[in-house]
Parts: structure tokens; sequence; C-alpha cells
């Protein structure tokens, strides 16, 4: 009889063994951090992350708690200082070469409500919620995720997806390489802009703001809602326009427009409150809802 | 007429990366930098099969592998003795060591046999990933599985990102001073970024050149740069500072 081995039994027992292991290291390696503050009602909180899940959330004491765990503590160097004015946090690696795993340092973080908070972050997720003054993220790859946020908000990434839902103020989103989301997000001033991510909004164009949406490359999809009330102006230079609006006329959606190359197309929906400017270079602009 | 960016864009959502419209093939055959860059890839590809099919183990170092368990007595037909007299006896015991040596021997065997897929497999195209709906709800999670496979492909096409760097020509050394600097990771999102939105402030400069009085697209000029300087800062960052 020919002795033949189960393969893909053996690999994944030796898998199953390799995460077991890796769960017993990271637990006996790994470090808990935790420090609080006690602050002024509207402080300054700022964060430099180099890798890893970042939580901000705001709360309703003047206090700034900072909770985390640190994969590899002879990797990298977590700097935490505070007054009651301003706090910060810096995680940073101790030597090159390191790997995802070393240099991971996951941080949840309470802050008042109407904390300034300005986060920066290289690798990984940022998640910060329940914010009433403001928020600046800055991230290379970092994914990050903005809930219930009023005031001034700005985000950039360099390819990290943004998401931006329930929040509104005065908005400004850029990626280069990554997808803007924006779900019931109101505001005064808008601006969002990609290279090549795709741009989705789906809300009410509310607060009777300005909204400008730019692509160069990658699809537009706006998806308004039935209490929407605004002015359209789409332009598509190379690119085409799908459009689903209830414009009153039929739109020109395919017709070259005097003095603007590409195709173009404008409209109102209900009585025009807010103003809403989308152009792209070679995306597709894809309208649609308000029904 | 296809320009550069077009032709990437359909190369990355072909399945089958060989398989060319017309209006590709024809690009390739007047532009020298995409056909340049469709070599290099192919080259790295083929290299890639070749380190896959060495991947299996030959059949004979199985036959000699039982063979010298066999001889060692760590293995036996099922049925001659049950597991439990085995172990309760402790038979086992002498054999354990030589046991775990085999054992750390497959380990390492396995672990290097997978580095060395994850180094060479190239990642699927944009076209096999699943895609994403606009409708969202307030409750639904933040990163759709679009964009978890889009994080994940940079990482298995790191050796075709590699070649990049070194075929990208456009990119100045300073940049490709600090993109050799970011962390392996980084690299292949930073060139192709790079490469993009070089590309985008190319193309606008020329329509700008051509309609100067078009003050949307002039305005699209001036982010595009904005976001080049912003991609700078960032690569400048790893050549100063290391992020």
């Amino acid at each position: 009889m020919a002795w033949k081995p189960d393969r893909r039994r053996f690999e994944r027992r030796l898998t199953m063994l390799g995460i077991i292991l890796c769960g017993v290291a990271t637990a006996a390696w790994s470090e808990t951090i935790q420090q609080a503050f006690a602050t002024i009602s509207n402080p300054t909180f700022v964060l430099h992350s180099h890798n890893g899940t970042v939580s901000v959330k705001g709360w309703d004491q003047n206090r700034v708690e900072i909770k985390g765990e640190r994969a590899a503590p002879d990797a990298m160097d977590v700097l935490i200082e505070g007054t009651d004015e301003k706090v910060s946090v810096k995680t940073h690696p101790k030597r090159q070469n390191l790997s995802r795993q070393e240099a991971r340092v996951d941080l949840e973080i309470r802050v008042p409500r109407q904390a300034l908070v300005s986060v920066d972050s290289e690798q990984g997720t940022v998640a910060v919620e329940d914010l009433e003054r403001g928020v600046t993220v800055e991230g290379v790859t970092s994914s990050i995720t903005l809930s219930r946020i009023r005031g001034d908000i700005a985000v950039h990434t360099l390819d990290g997806p943004i998401v931006i839902r329930s929040s509104e103020g005065h908005i400004e989103a850029a990626s280069v390489g990554g997808d803007l989301t924006f779900v019931l997000v109101n505001a005064s001033k808008f601006t969002a802009t990609t290279n090549s991510g795709t741009i989705r909004y789906q809300g009410e164009f509310g607060l009777g703001g300005t909204y400008q949406l730019h692509s160069y490359a990658s699809s537009i999809e706006v998806q308004a809602s039935p209490r929407a009330s605004f002015d359209v102006d789409a332009r598509s230079i190379q690119g085409t326009i799908e459009n689903q609006l209830p414009l009153p006329s039929p739109p020109p959606a395919s017709s070259v427009r005097p003095g603007r190359t590409g195709k173009s197309l404008q409209g109102r929906i209900s009585t025009g409150k807010s103003t809403v400017q989308i152009t792209s270079y070679s995306g597709t602009i894809r309208l649609s809802g308000a029904r | 007429m296809m320009n550069c960016e077009d032709f990437e864009r359909e190369w990355q959502e072909l399945d089958d990366p060989s398989l060319f419209s017309p209006a590709m093939e024809e690009h390739q055959t007047t532009c020298a930098p995409c056909a340049a860059r469709i070599r290099d890839v192919n080259r790295i590809r083929w290299e890639a099969r070749q380190l896959i099919a060495t991947e299996e183990p030959p059949s004979r170092l199985w036959l000699n592998l039982r063979r010298e368990l066999d001889k060692e007595g760590l293995i036996r037909e099922p049925g001659a003795q049950s597991w439990l007299t085995g172990v309760l006896t402790f038979g086992w015991v002498p054999r354990l060591p030589m046991g775990l040596a085999y054992a750390s021997v497959f380990l390492l065997a396995l672990v290097g046999m997978e580095y060395v897929r994850d180094r060479v497999t190239p990642a699927p195209s944009q076209a096999s990933l699943p895609s994403t709906t606009m409708v969202q709800t307030e409750e639904q999670p933040a990163a759709p599985a679009a964009e978890v496979a889009k994080a994940e492909a940079p990482r298995r096409d790191a050796a075709v990102a590699e070649a990049r760097v070194q075929a990208a020509g456009n990119v100045p050394p300073a940049i490709r001073r600090g993109i050799e600097k970011a962390p392996p990771e980084q690299r292949a999102i930073l060139v192709r970024n790079w490469q993009q939105i070089n590309s985008s402030v190319g193309e606008l400069q020329r329509f700008v050149a051509e309609h100067p009085d078009d003050l949307q697209v002039l305005w699209q000029l001036d982010e595009a740069q904005e976001q080049e300087k912003l991609l700078r800062e960032w690569v400048m960052r790893w050549e100063l500072e290391g992020f």
C-alpha cells in the first residue's frame, strides 16, 4: 500500500499550530498601556500613530483617557505627554525594518467632546467618533472612518479609504488613490477630491452649503435622498454622465455645451437650497435618487 | 488613440494580462515605455511560475521520508497496535526527539514555501475583485470587501512593485530614494500613486495648454499638483526621518 500523506490536512494542522503559537507569543510579549489626564473642556489632543488600530471617541468628561496595547515593547516607543490643555501621544519605531506585528500599537482613546483632535497615521485603521469641534486626520495607507463629528473636518490620505458618516460642518476630504465615501453628511462648505479613488455621496446635501466633488479618472456616484434640495452642475471632460435624477426638463447629459468640452448637466432638485458641483476629467458621473 | 494611463488601467483589469485588446496591441507597438513595462512584468511572471512549479516536493522525497520513518519505527500500518496502547506503554518517548526534529524540518520547509509563494505570486486583477454597491446604511461596516482586497493586493504584488521602482524612469532620484526607504509593503502603493498623479498632471497640463480659458480644468490641475506635492512630502518624510 502506497503511503501518501494528506498534505492539506497536514498544512491545516501546522497553520493552526502557528496561530496558537502566535497567540501565545503575542500574549506573552505585548504590553498594556493605560494613562489618564484631567483636562479643560476643550483641550487639544494630538496623536501620531505609526501602525495599529486607533479609536478616538468623545465623551462627557473633562478627561483624556488612553488605553492601548503594544505588541512588541522592545520595538516601539509610545510617548505620552499631557497637561490640562493639551495631550499628545506618539508611537515611533525604535529600530528599522520592523514587521507589521512588531510595529503595531493599538490605542483606544476617550477625549472631551469639545476637544480639538489631530491624528496622523501611517498604517492601520483610524476611527474617530462623537466630537463637536472638529478633527484633522492625515494618513498614508490608513483606513479612516469619522462618525458623528461636527465642526471643521479635514482628512487627507495618500491611498487609504476615507469614510465620513452622520457628520456636519466645514468638510474637506482628499486622497490621491483612496476611495471617499460620505453617508448622511451635511456641510456649509464641502470639498472631496481624489485622483484615482471613487467618490460616493449618499445624503441630502443639507445646510444650504456648497458641495464640490472632483475626481480625475475615477467615478463619482451621488445618491440624493428624497429630502434633498440643490442645484447641480456636473461635468465630465472626457468621461460620461449617467443621470437618474428627476430633473424637470430632459437633462442635456450627452450634449456638448458651447465653451465647455465634454459632457455636462445642470438642473434643480426641489428648491435648490444647496449648490453641488461635480467634475471629473475622465471618470463617469452617476447621479440618482431624490424621488 | 489610447494613452498610457488608459493602457495601464485596462491592463490591470485584464483577467489574463496577455490577452490585449486591439487598442492595447496598437498602443504597445507605438509606446516604448509601456512595451518595456510589459516585458518586465512578463519576465517577473515567468520567473514566478518557475518558482511555483518547484514548490511541490518531488514524490521521491516522500518515499525516502517514509523509508526513514519506517526504519526509526515512527510509523506503523494502521491496526497493528491501537494508539491508546502505544500511548499508555510510553513506547514513543525515546523517539520523541527524532519526531520533533522531523516536524521542525517540515515546519521550516512549509514556512519557506509559503514565503516564496507570497513573494512571487502576482495579485489578482481588479476585475476579479468583488464589486461594491453605492447604497450604504449608517450601521454597515466601514470597509467593504473590495477595500480589504485592495489593501491586500499591493503586498502580494511586491515583486512587481520592486520591478516598477526600478523601471520607473520618470521617478526623480530624490523621490526614488524616499520610496526605497519606505516600508516594503508601502512601496508599490507609492510608486503606483506617483505614476498616476504624474500622468494626471501631464494630461491636465496638455489640456490646459489647448483650452487656457477652461477654469474648471485649470482648477483640477491645481488640485492634482497639490496632491503631487502632498505625495512628495510624504515620501520626503521617509527619506528624512523614516516617518
